[in-house]
């Protein structure tokens, strides 16, 4: 496909992209409104809040983000990061020392087609593998593609969904924690942290969270994806996930002097 | 301490904690109206959604809670203020050189 036609294409598909991130936002705005009032806020408070805040955002960011939106990968490639877990994880698609073999494009077993579609009959093995090559998780080598991390990093519309995804799935976890039944189970739900943390060893803690926490979610993909593959035909699923975040208190950077956030976090107790 | 000192004293921290709500929810709302925006919602499209689900609330909520609000309370608005804030700042564009 040329360039051109890639343009007209993502065009044409901006309207449904814009729909999943408006049905996103949309979820989004319900789960804070519910946690904002089942904390005590009023709708007055909520609106005048948001009111207060819309008022502080430039014009020029939706726009911008929709004129991106235009250009980028579209939507349906959304299991694009399960291809990485089967080449990582399935023996098939492994060498002998349990490394992700280079795969050509094609062929009936042991390519990134047959990867593609064992993931996915509907995902298109072509702009499957383009659009991993453009996030730089695998890399061309003459005929083949080797995969370079297992973990994607989505930027763009991708990024923009993944992002109201995560927020809206964090939102449902923090919803159903706070309002559910004593005889219903609570989710996961932690975090550990320090007052006290010497700015210098940021970018430590930086290094060891990247470590800890792509060595659990390594082996949290591979519990999931065994349970996958070993479910009975027909029996129901639901998606679910698990996540990691390093939060700091201010959380831009204190080296370029951006703004400083203006609230003060609760004490814990 | 009198009844009255009493009742001012209650009527104070009543206040504070009230004010302090207000400020974590602003904290909130900054970081999530920030994310929308930098995902392409305008601001006219987020205020009209929220209208929307306030709409749905139910009253007594905020009503029955205020005041008796615990430290799990407290615990979400913290979750909520760094998840967001670090959401809002991972969507922030990359500036040459920075």
């Amino acid at each position: 496909m040329s360039p051109a036609d890639s343009v007209r294409t993502g065009e044409k598909r901006a309207p449904s992209c814009l729909s999943s991130l408006s049905a996103l936002a949309r979820a989004i705005i319900r789960h804070v409104v519910r946690i904002l009032a089942r904390c005590g806020a009023t709708p007055q408070d909520i609106v005048s809040a948001v009111q207060h805040e819309c008022a502080q955002i430039p014009h020029h960011w939706a726009a911008e983000a929709r004129r991106a939106e235009a250009h980028q990968a579209p939507s349906e490639i959304s299991d694009v990061s399960h291809v990485l877990t089967v080449w990582f994880n399935e023996a098939a698609y492994l060498d002998a020392h349990g490394r992700p073999r280079a795969l050509p494009l094609e062929g009936a077993s042991t390519s990134v087609a047959a990867l593609v579609r064992s993931v996915d009959r509907k995902l298109d093995p072509r702009k499957v593998i383009t659009y991993l090559v453009r996030n730089r998780a695998v890399r061309r080598d003459g005929r083949r593609y080797v995969p370079r991390k297992r973990f994607l990093r989505l930027r763009g519309t991708q990024g923009y969904l993944f992002t109201l995804q995560t927020l809206s799935n964090m939102l449902g976890t923090i919803q159903h924690n706070l309002q559910r039944k004593r005889s219903e189970p609570a989710l996961f739900e932690y975090s550990a942290e320090n007052a006290r943390y010497p700015v210098s060893k940021l970018p430590q803690l930086d290094e060891y969270t990247r470590d800890l926490g792509g060595e659990t979610l390594s082996r949290f993909d591979l519990y999931l994806r065994q349970r996958e593959t070993t479910r009975r035909p027909g029996e129901p699923t639901v998606p679910v996930g698990l996540g990691f975040y390093v939060w700091r208190d201010p959380v831009r950077s204190l080296s370029r002097g951006r703004r400083n956030r203006r609230i003060k976090r609760p004490r814990r107790t | 301490m009198s009844g009255a000192a009493n009742a001012r004293t209650r009527a104070e921290g009543a206040r504070r904690r009230l004010s302090l709500l207000r400020e974590l929810i602003h904290g909130v709302v900054d970081d999530f109206v920030r994310i929308l925006a930098r995902c392409g919602l305008t601001s006219e499209e987020t205020l009209g959604i929220v209208r929307e689900a306030c709409k749905r609330i139910p009253r007594d909520w905020a009503v029955i809670l205020r005041g008796i609000r615990g430290p799990d309370y407290f615990h979400t608005f913290g979750v909520l203020t760094t998840f967001l804030g670090i959401l809002e700042h991972n969507l922030q564009p990359r500036r040459h050189g920075a």
